[in-house]
């Protein structure tokens, strides 16, 4: 749903940009279909959703830990609980009680929940959770120690996240503003920008600008890209 | 001249033995603590390729000079100059970026690294197994785990942890080669304490310097913006122009 949401955001700029250049109709259909393209290739991010599910799913099996249940119980009532919108990990879930209440043990269940999800802290739960089993018998308390910290540590991977984010939402909005300037001027203005649109000169000029402007988004998308 | 200097600069093995002659030392098995070299070519842990390379940009150095003495004349001159400067100071400047990337690469890896030693502590594993068991494929963890193995295989942990924190001189590091050093002597009941402040203080410095490079990032971004703005003069001026003309 998301992923189309996307590609039609990406097909209505695709559609806007060839119009705004060339006034084509051939040409205004091709830039939709390339945005369309891209909308359906692009996977959207779903980590940040994951890691607040999974952070949420922890912070209830914790809660269910605290007042003395088991981890299997934990995770069966948090599943009856809690409606999970990742679709993977509601997915790895079900999976996951099933296995171990068909009798698989739950080290093996929780690694291949682990394999299924691949990502980096629920292979940390899941290897604290494996060394437990292996070399400590409190794994209540081990797990509610680990819950503590994973959630703490989550929360600071989205904090960041967060801050990436609002550069990168800032960096498109002045990479658009420009564009819908120019789309306005040639609305508002059909007359006096009409030689752009019918002379070849006028044609090579807006092919000279479109080029300027990608290389613009392109440097500014390089530029933008926030690492440690 | 210039021609035997190029014939020269191919040559890396001269180089080498150029380096050693150089710094009057043997040519293997030499520990780069025992040579004074900054702090950047420690980290780096590249002293052969740096004395290597630092020899090929004298050379270069040198045939601009000798082709700026023979064939250059005025203004240009000074542009010679300018690139001998920064044809010599090239491989410092390699140097002084890797160091500065190794760092940010163990900056980013130690609070992932940090968090699970210390889930695994808690779980109750001793202190070198746990760090055996760590699966993270970053620099931070692969340098631990040496250390780790170099500790399986005898050597005094205070000793490889100094070494460590000696080489790389990045106060974190150094934070954590000491609560490791303190493991040893007392226990891992202290540990847990101290790693969890470690990787609170790690989280809040990466916060805090992708916050500053974010901001440096808005500055740069004047850049493509002015080329976009650009653009749209240009779009705005031309049917201008072409009035103008087909008045006149």
């Amino acid at each position: 749903m998301k992923s189309f949401r996307l590609s039609i955001i990406y097909t209505i700029v695709g559609g806007l940009i060839a119009y705004t250049f060339y006034r084509i109709f051939l040409l205004t259909l091709l830039g939709c279909l390339i945005g369309f393209m891209i909308g359906i290739f692009k996977k959207p991010d779903t980590r940040p959703l994951l890691l607040m599910e999974f952070r949420s799913m922890l912070n209830s099996v914790y809660s269910e830990l605290i007042v003395g249940q088991s981890l299997r119980t934990s995770l069966s009532v948090t599943l009856a609980l809690n409606e999970i919108r990742h679709k993977d990990l509601s997915y790895a879930i079900v999976t996951l009680d099933k296995a171990i209440n068909h009798g698989i043990s739950e080290v093996q269940a929780w690694e291949a929940f682990a394999e299924k999800i691949d990502e980096f802290y629920v292979y940390q739960f899941v290897s604290t959770l494996s060394a437990t089993y292996s070399y400590s018998g409190n794994v209540a308390e081990v797990v509610q120690h680990s819950v503590v910290a994973l959630s703490d540590a989550i929360d600071l991977t989205l904090e960041v996240d967060i801050i990436m984010a609002s550069k990168r939402m800032e960096f498109h909005i002045m990479t658009l503003m420009p564009l819908i300037l120019l789309l306005i001027l040639s609305i508002n203005q059909a007359e006096y920008m009409m030689v752009l649109y019918e002379s070849f000169i006028g044609r090579i000029v807006m092919t000279c600008i479109l080029c300027l402007m990608t290389i613009a988004y392109l440097l500014g998308k390089h530029l933008s890209k926030v690492e440690l | 001249m210039i021609l035997l200097a190029y014939l020269f600069n191919r040559n890396y093995k001269i180089y080498e033995a150029l380096g050693h002659v150089i710094m009057k030392r043997k040519p293997i098995d030499v520990p780069i603590n025992s040579v004074k070299v900054s702090q950047s070519i420690k980290r780096v842990d590249g002293l052969d390729a740096y004395i290597a390379q630092k020899i090929t940009a004298f050379v270069g150095f040198l045939e601009i000079g000798l082709a700026a003495v023979f064939f250059i004349r005025g203004l240009a001159l000074a542009y010679a100059i300018g690139l001998m400067i920064f044809v010599f100071y090239l491989p410092d400047i390699k140097v002084n970026e890797k160091s500065k990337e190794i760092e940010n690469l163990i900056i980013n890896d130690m609070p992932h690294v940090i968090l699970t030693l210390r889930l695994l502590l808690l779980a109750g594993l001793p202190t070198t197994k746990a760090i055996s068991m760590l699966k993270n494929e970053g620099y931070f963890n692969q340098l631990i785990r040496m250390c780790n193995t170099k500790v399986i295989h005898g050597e005094s942990m205070s000793k490889v942890y100094g070494d460590l924190s000696y080489k790389y001189q990045i106060q974190h590091l150094t934070r954590f080669t000491r609560i490791m050093i303190l493991d040893e002597k007392n226990g891992s009941g202290d540990s847990l304490n101290q790693l969890e402040k470690l990787c609170d203080d790690i989280w809040m410095y990466k916060k805090s310097m992708i916050v500053k490079r974010s901001e440096a990032a808005s500055t740069k971004l004047l850049l493509p913006m002015m080329m976009s703005l650009i653009g749209v003069l240009v779009a705005v001026t031309f049917p201008a122009i072409v009035q103008l003309f087909t008045i006149i």
